[in-house]
């Protein structure tokens, strides 16, 4: 069942430490299955940014709407900008399983 | 309500943390990512038995477990969908970092001119591994450890 592969595949990473920030003072994480690819980015007291790319048509959703290839290069920026500015050790990754399946 | 967390313990015991409630700001977070991922209900977050706890993700753990959320936190994290669910951790030992940079070529790939990709791959012998974006946008491919200049890609 596709919804079940889906469940099983969906990873999140994110930093071990929840008061962990980046440089400036916002937080990002990353999420996959394996149809999408999404960054979360919040900055304190402000309403958080949503990146979902969809891997198959290529196309890019903003906080539900339609992005623009301009779109897709910020979140890639923003995505590289985390990378930078964390190591290995300090993330870590969330396996999502619908509870009563295999993880 | 609460997220249930299941692992291994920093000295190496297999352990069930067990119920533990957390705050609503982690799940509110995450809640946002299940949504963009299409996942609906109660999920299970589970971390794979038998990894190596670092310090960070025992510190997480603890964290977990201390929290007490208040009134208006339990309202959130019912309203959120988040009853009967349990957080599970993997190991931090998988190469996010690489995993991300992927994806995130992934994703630079798709904004590439198909025309510009195919010529460079010819000239390059091989598919590219990863393309990036550096901090002012300019489109960087990787090929390996061999890093193509980016002025190729913006020729």
């Amino acid at each position: 069942m596709a919804l079940r592969k889906t469940h099983e595949k969906a990873r999140i990473v994110q930093f071990a430490d929840d008061g962990r920030t980046l440089p400036d003072g916002s937080k990002i994480i990353y999420a996959e299955n394996d149809e999408k690819i999404v960054l979360y980015h919040k900055h304190p007291l402000e309403r958080g940014t949503s990146y979902v790319y969809d891997r198959k048509s290529g196309r890019i959703t903003v906080n539900g709407k339609e992005g623009t290839n301009n779109d897709k290069k910020l979140m890639i920026k923003l995505g590289g900008y985390m990378l930078d500015n964390v190591h290995d050790y300090e993330l870590v990754t969330v396996s999502v399983t619908q509870k009563g399946q295999p993880g | 309500m609460s997220l249930e967390v299941s692992g291994i313990v920093p000295h190496g015991q297999a352990h069930r943390i067990g119920t533990a409630p957390t705050s609503g700001n982690r799940l509110g977070a995450i809640k946002i990512v299940l949504d963009a991922l299409n996942i609906r209900g109660p999920v299970t977050l589970t971390k794979t038995p038998g990894v190596h706890l670092n310090q960070s993700i025992a510190d997480t753990l603890h964290s977990i477990q201390l929290l007490q959320p208040n009134s208006l936190q339990s309202e959130a994290i019912r309203t959120l969908g988040f009853s009967n669910s349990v957080l599970t951790l993997v190991t931090a030992d998988e190469d996010n970092r690489r995993k991300i940079k992927a994806r995130l070529g992934e994703v630079a790939h798709s904004v590439l001119d198909p025309s510009i990709v195919s010529n460079l791959e010819k000239v390059f012998g091989a598919p590219f591994d990863e393309v990036m974006v550096d901090d002012n946008g300019a489109l960087i491919v990787l090929n390996g450890t061999k890093e193509i200049e980016k002025s190729l890609v913006e020729e």
